[in-house]
């Protein structure tokens, strides 16, 4: 019977870890998490629901909503106005928004005046300050 | 009985490392497209507010509506004149739509609100807008645009 003779002085590489796939495992694990760094800022969202200035359907409702309107103040800068109230900034009118009865909803009401930011943060300030029923209304 | 020779063995031999590229270049294909399935192509400066996270129940059909800086409005992917923004939006849409709208924080709420009166005409009840997240720059004061 004849053996197939193992070298054992010359040729170890056959058994040897190969170097190459591990390089390329870690370099590939790397550029994923380059790029999945540079994606991490993740998009949120504000829902709200929608309706028209003269409201989209005839139901009278029991529960009368708040309203923000967000328009432009006399110095150019976008104010949110809550009955004869007018604040500059999100903090000042989740503040005023936070001892205002909720159960009716708020309703968002926005000038075409101002930019998509300040829109954005009346929807974020009332959420802040607890209200669930958000509505967006567009004048303008 | 005769044994293989080491040479006939060597030639048998399977090289794992291009499979292991294949296989990983895979997995990473799969892992960013779905990533860029929400990021989307269009690069808008979105208002930098805490919002919310985005649910994982994803609905079944969801409309990206994009609004840039310079109030350009496209809906999924296509700009879309002011004129065609109910058609685009009736011809895209299903009935369990999702709008999501990414409006850039610098542009006219007038183009925000445009988007928001065709939905209202075509019955829409809800929308989302789509915001950077706490980790992005505070916005500029929401002035005039």
């Amino acid at each position: 019977m004849r053996f197939s003779h193992t070298r054992t002085g010359g040729g170890p590489s056959r058994y040897k870890l190969s170097l190459i796939a591990l390089i390329d495992v870690v370099l590939f694990l790397l550029l994923y998490f380059m790029v999945a760094g540079t994606l991490a800022p993740e998009e949120k969202e504000l829902p709200s629901t929608l309706r028209g200035e003269h409201g989209a359907s005839g139901r009278q409702e029991d529960l009368q909503p708040q309203i923000v309107v967000v328009a432009l103040g006399a110095d150019g800068k976008a104010e949110f106005r809550i009955g004869a109230r007018a604040v500059h900034d999100k903090a000042s009118l989740a503040t005023i928004l936070r001892v205002l009865p909720k159960e009716g909803g708020v309703f968002v009401r926005t000038s075409g005046r101002v930019r998509v930011g300040a829109a954005a943060e009346a929807i974020q300030a009332c959420r802040d300050a607890g209200f669930i029923r958000i509505t967006y209304v567009p004048t303008g | 009985m005769r044994f293989r020779k080491a040479e006939e063995m060597k030639a048998a031999e399977f090289d794992l490392t291009p499979m292991i590229d294949v296989v990983l270049l895979l997995i990473i294909f799969f892992m960013l497209s779905s990533q860029f399935a929400r990021v989307n192509a269009k690069q808008v400066n979105l208002p930098s507010e805490p919002g919310e996270s985005i649910s994982e129940e994803a609905a079944p059909h969801e409309v990206v509506v994009d609004i840039d800086a310079k109030g350009v409005i496209s809906v999924q992917d296509n700009a879309i004149a002011d004129t065609d923004l109910e058609s685009a939006f009736r011809s895209v849409s299903a009935e369990a739509s999702d709008f999501v709208v990414r409006a850039d924080r610098d542009c006219a709420a007038e183009r925000l609100n445009l988007v928001a009166t065709a939905l209202i005409r075509l019955h829409v009840r809800s929308w989302k807008l789509a915001v950077a997240g706490d980790s992005a720059a505070p916005a500029p004061a929401g002035g005039t645009p």
